[in-house]
């Protein structure tokens, strides 16, 4: 076993996943519709590689149910609450330094100050962020990452994309995905160890723990749409938007009793007469 | 900051009361809410105190929020939105049709929701004026460990008061998402908005038959 074993297996997942896609023939795009109005929602999902998309989001949710579905429903039915909380916490706390910096870089000093000081607490009155103390003491917690930050920016989303293993996401978002990489610090100190394998530990550690706090709503979310694809691509976008404003988004999405749309009763580009509403 | 949190729910305290009062005075008089918060609390408490039990089964709390989602939801709105650009295509019987299955959908969706419902609190906390004569009322659903999560609902007023139309939850809108999937269902399917009635009926009667009224 060579130290990066875990590297090649990922490696050669994401190699099986192009194959069988591009076997699959369904590189190629998707067709925009004619109707003027359809084309502008059709637009404004901006998924160009849908079929791409598809295929590999098929992929993931495979291994979803081969492997991480399997693995969270073990670690939640077998590990005491107190436990799984404790991994959580932990997890959390390792990511805080990246927190703090993308709190810096979007210029949110409070944030950054709850950040650090949440790391303070929880790393030595938390026993190295297994007890969150800070929570404890009123002091809730947030995320950022680099996607986030490059937005504050002033960076676009770009199309949708869905990457092998990681999920729903977007060049901008992949683009933090890569510096996150780069810069966490607890990546640059394994590496300079010789013990890369525990970046894929913790990234695994992390998706099971994700998965089993969302198990019951992501299965009914699954079990409940009509196009489980399309509701994770929208539920993608929604939460991004939402997580760049910091929960603050002034409504820029469409909305019931809000019509960003001409009144088809007034306009009726297609000929048919239009009904009583 | 400091928001004044005064429309805080306690739903432990109101659960017996409320279970009384709703077997002694089923036929309440219907006083309609006065502000925008006071009909978001009014919902929110009927909601929590009706539907977060787990001494109801599931077919009985899938026709609650049923019941619930018409009294509360300005429903021919939300399905309209919901429609999006192919409502002005979808006939009067389609429409009604449409609604008819799609209040059994979304009561679907909410129920396992309020399965995994262990004591959370509601506070609404202020109400701002939006587009198109609409209000966003904002309010925080409180664990009891975690961070409380956001949660913000669009209503408006129609001839018999106050209508939600919106919900979201972090964020997250259903309406919007079932929005992006119906169309999707619209455009994959070669029977247009008669393919999605058709698909609709076909989710809901498996969730019927997967609901247990035990």
């Amino acid at each position: 076993m060579t130290k990066t074993s875990p590297f090649r297996v990922l490696f050669r997942l994401g190699l099986l996943a192009l194959l069988v896609i591009t076997m699959a023939g369904l590189p190629g795009c998707a067709t925009a519709p004619k109707d003027a109005a359809a084309r502008a929602e059709f637009e404004k999902d901006n998924d160009p590689i849908e079929p791409f998309n598809r295929a590999m989001f098929a992929f993931n949710q495979q291994m979803d149910g081969m492997l991480l579905r399997p693995a969270a429903v073990v670690f939640k039915g077998v590990l005491p609450v107190p436990v799984q909380n404790g991994v959580h916490n932990f997890l959390s706390n390792l990511r805080a330094p990246v927190v703090f910096a993308n709190d810096v870089l979007q210029g949110e000093m409070d944030r950054a100050g709850n950040t650090a000081g949440r790391f303070v607490i929880n790393t030595t009155v938390g026993i190295l962020g297994v007890w969150d103390a800070a929570a404890y003491m009123g002091i809730e917690g947030h995320s950022e990452d680099f996607g986030q930050t490059f937005a504050v920016w002033g960076a676009g989303e770009g199309f949708y994309i869905v990457l092998p293993l990681l999920g729903p996401s977007n060049p901008r978002d992949a683009l933090g995905l890569v510096t996150e990489y780069f810069v966490d610090p607890f990546n640059i100190w394994v590496r300079n160890e010789d013990a890369e394998e525990w970046i894929i530990v913790r990234a695994l550690v992390t998706g099971i723990d994700f998965r089993a706090r969302n198990l019951e709503t992501i299965d009914e979310l699954e079990r409940t749409s009509l196009d489980f694809y399309v509701a994770v691509r929208s539920l993608y976008r929604q939460r991004r938007i939402d997580a760049i404003a910091n929960g603050k988004a002034t409504s820029t999405q469409p909305a019931p009793g809000i019509t960003f749309e001409p009144d088809p009763k007034k306009n009726t580009t297609d000929g048919t007469s239009a009904r009583a509403g | 900051m400091t928001i004044p949190l005064v429309l805080s729910i306690r739903v432990r305290h109101f659960a017996a009361v409320a279970a009384l009062a709703v077997l002694l005075a089923s036929p309440a008089p219907a006083q309609p809410a006065s502000s925008p918060k006071a009909f978001v609390k009014e919902l929110t408490t009927t909601v929590l105190t009706e539907l977060a039990s787990n001494d109801i089964s599931d077919s009985d709390r899938v026709k609650r929020l049923r019941r619930l989602l018409v009294k509360y939801f300005d429903i021919p709105v939300v399905g309209k939105f919901v429609l999006g650009v192919h409502w002005r295509r979808t006939s009067e019987a389609q429409f009604k049709e449409f609604l008819k299955l799609y209040e059994i959908y979304v009561a679907h969706n909410y129920a396992g929701l309020f399965k995994q419902y262990s004591g959370e609190t509601i506070d609404v906390l202020r109400s701002q004026p939006s587009g198109g004569n609409t209000t966003l009322v904002f309010g925080r659903i409180n664990r009891a460990s975690g961070p409380p999560i956001a949660m913000e609902i669009r209503i408006h007023k129609n001839s018999s008061g106050y209508k939600a139309l919106d919900l979201k939850i972090e964020g997250l809108s259903m309406p919007l998402t079932h929005r992006k999937q119906f169309s999707s269902v619209i455009s994959r399917n070669r029977k247009g908005v008669q393919g999605l009635i058709a698909a609709l009926r076909r989710a809901t009667d498996r969730f019927e038959a997967q609901t247990p009224s035990q």
